[in-house]
């Protein structure tokens, strides 16, 4: 994938275990001259996560994960700044944002539910 | 499968941040402590084993799983390390599965070894390409400095006076006719090493320029054509300049 200009290029990956359909992960990596960057991430309900390692106060549910200017300063590449979500409460659903969140064009070309209307909204 | 006992035991080694969920019949998720970089905790599941003795501890291949959002075991030497790994730490593959098979009561010390093959197996990321790619200056330059010491290399090195812009990254025998050293890993330093040998035959200058390239892969074809016309030798990669460096040095300097 790349930017608009096509100057920035970037995969995503999606994941999703065939045993555990609640574990996914679809995420956007950044590819610079430097190395590549996780920037964001949308991952199912797999467990226990904690916001700060140091710290910990475990979450469960629904997530995603994605990078911060702070981080990356502290030479952290890791998207580590994890917030639980109400957008999505399936893989379907979480593809669908991402590809809102990430603003990927024509993404309805290669996932034709993603522009599907939501029933109860 | 699990009798109090052994729960209550673990708990405790674990000062009670352990549980264990039923995730599906039989298969019981584990919760302890025992985080990815990210936040995520690590994906371990205990359930029986084959030998109604023991018990599983297994990851149902969301180690591997998780690998491969940005690394794959896609080559035989990636392969050699992911079983190293695995055989120092005794555990097992089976088809992308990772499990270990312990008595009940080594449950704690199989947890504690699993998640340290489970971490250092995602760390394998960090043998990437890219991250490699970062090291090729530091590894030419602990190459040339430990092992081509007599032929007096000098690092950053300006041969023409006043114009800094002009740099060499080693230069070799400075008396005589010198040779001149560039690493190259990228698009930006293949152009600044063509121009720079532009510049020195410009300026008529006596010289060799040697090109150190970390791979062919690190530039385009007509960078590659550019930089062929305009050096006077290449090795392709960093172990073929380790290989014959030293006897290319010595040809070089019997000539001049």
């Amino acid at each position: 994938m790349s930017s608009l200009d096509g100057k920035r290029k970037f995969t995503v990956f999606i994941r999703q275990h065939n045993l555990f359909r609640e574990n996914f992960s679809i995420g956007l990596i950044y590819h610079s001259e430097e190395g590549s960057i996780n920037l964001f991430g949308c991952n199912g309900n797999h467990g226990e996560i904690v916001v700060d390692i140091l710290n910990p106060v475990p979450h469960y549910g629904y997530h995603t994960h994605i990078i911060t200017a702070e981080l990356l300063d502290n030479n952290v590449n890791e998207p580590r700044k994890v917030e639980l979500t109400n957008e999505y409460a399936s893989f379907e659903q979480a593809l669908a944002y991402f590809c809102r969140y990430v603003n990927i064009k024509d993404c309805s070309n290669y996932f034709p539910f993603i522009n599907q209307p939501k029933l109860f909204e | 499968m699990l009798n109090q006992e052994f729960i209550n035991d673990i708990k405790q080694r674990f000062n009670n941040y352990f549980s264990l969920k039923e995730k599906r019949e039989n298969i019981f998720q584990v919760f302890a402590p025992l985080y990815h970089p990210d936040g995520d905790m690590m994906d371990i599941f205990l359930t029986e084993a084959p030998d109604k003795d023991l018990i599983r501890i297994t990851d149902y291949g969301l180690t591997l799983m998780r690998l491969s959002y940005s690394f794959d075991i896609d080559t035989p030497n990636k392969e050699k390390i992911f079983n190293k790994i695995l055989a120092e730490n005794s555990i097992q593959n089976e088809n992308g599965i990772l499990y270990i098979d312990v008595k009940p009561q080594y449950i704690y010390y199989g947890l504690l070894q699993f998640a340290q093959a489970i971490s250092k197996i995602t760390n394998m990321r960090l043998y990437k390409r890219e991250v490699i790619h970062s090291l090729f200056f530091e590894m030419l330059d602990e190459f040339i400095m430990t092992k081509l010491q007599k032929f007096n290399p000098i690092k950053k090195f300006y041969p023409i006076p006043d114009h800094e812009e002009y740099e060499v990254d080693y230069c070799f025998n400075h008396r005589r006719r010198p040779v001149y050293l560039f690493g190259v890993n990228n698009t930006a330093n293949a152009r600044l090493a063509t121009i720079c040998c532009q510049k020195f035959i410009a300026e008529k200058l006596n010289f060799t320029s040697l090109i150190v390239l970390e791979s062919l892969d690190v530039i385009g074809k007509k960078d590659q054509a550019r930089l062929m016309s305009a050096a006077d030798k290449q090795f392709p990669s960093l172990d073929d300049f380790q290989k014959y460096a030293e006897e290319y040095l010595e040809r070089e300097l019997l000539q001049s």
